[in-house]
């Protein structure tokens, strides 16, 4: 339980180079089919003595997820297939793209 | 309003984060409001070449993500940023960037007149349309394309996923980009300059 311990915390939001992106992407597959996912390796945690203070550092390959809103994030967690709005009238198709302030996701409007 | 049919089934949804969501709730941003009053058709007829608004709505997200206002409009091909880094030289001919422009200045015309004021103008927020590609065009391309999700990453206190990025693919050729039309988006730094 390392996080109950945390009395200061940082993020690093880093956008990876396409050619380590490509090296972290596998297609979609069933869940037997999936390789072996490897324990995360995008958290780092460092001591500062001085201080006393604990700091985790997070880098995302995409946007930060799991980050709440009153860090400043809170960035939706849309799954593909997801109908939302009202009537449940849009099917989230796939990702787009994502920026500072949201995630763009392609939709198909049901009506 | 007159869309062509093929933008009537795929669109496009923004969906904020909670955080930027309170600061649209709170009036702090004005996204919501500008991208409404572009898109009001008691005004005129509303801009080709400013993003248009077709529908918003919430989107309860969990309690920690807070809630998502989401922005739906038209479906859109890509933006000019990554258009310029696929060319030669990262450089437009000629023709492609006065059609650039054109659209732009259009599109900046339209929003002055209606006092709005984007303040972010940059290549990342020009984006173009699906040109000549039809319904069944993008449903192929979502097909060949399947979709993917990045590998399971450490957040603060939960593993999450998030899903790969997959645009649309860029325009063919310089003809192709020359049949698009480019249009003025993101309003999220837009300022009320009435």
């Amino acid at each position: 339980m390392i996080f109950r311990h945390l009395i200061g915390s940082r993020f690093r939001v880093q956008r990876l180079s396409t050619y380590e992106k490509k090296r972290y992407q596998y297609p979609l597959m069933s869940s037997s089919a999936r390789p072996q996912a490897a324990e995360p390796s995008n958290k780092r945690l460092s001591v500062d003595a001085k201080r006393g203070v604990t700091y985790v550092d997070l880098s995302f390959i995409e946007e930060p997820l799991g980050l709440s809103r009153e860090q400043g994030y809170g960035f939706p967690r849309l799954e593909f297939g997801d109908t939302i709005g009202p009537e449940r009238r849009y099917r989230i198709i796939r990702k787009l793209g994502w920026g500072m302030n949201a995630s763009i996701w392609m939709a198909f409007d049901e009506r | 309003m007159n869309v062509p049919d093929r933008e009537k089934r795929y669109v496009s949804v923004k969906a904020l984060k909670g955080y930027a969501t309170e600061l649209v709730q709170r009036g702090v941003m004005w996204e919501l409001a500008a991208l409404q009053r572009l898109s009001s058709t008691w005004t005129g007829p509303p801009s080709d070449h400013c993003l248009r608004l077709i529908a918003h709505f919430i989107h309860p997200g969990g309690a920690q993500d807070g809630n998502h206002l989401c922005l739906v409009t038209q479906l859109l091909a890509g933006d000019v940023r990554t258009l310029q880094v696929s060319m030669k030289n990262n450089a437009f001919p000629l023709p492609l960037a006065k059609r650039i422009l054109l659209h732009i200045l259009r599109g900046i015309e339209y929003m002055h007149r209606y006092g709005v004021t984007h303040t972010d103008l940059k290549h990342d927020n020009i984006l173009f349309d699906l040109g000549r590609l039809t319904t069944a065009d993008v449903s192929a391309i979502v097909e060949a394309d399947p979709l993917r999700l990045n590998p399971p990453e450490a957040s603060w206190d939960s593993t999450v996923q998030s899903a790969v990025s997959q645009p649309l693919p860029l325009p063919s050729s310089v003809e192709d980009a020359m049949t698009r039309t480019y249009l003025i988006a993101d309003f999220g730094s837009g300022k009320n300059d009435l």
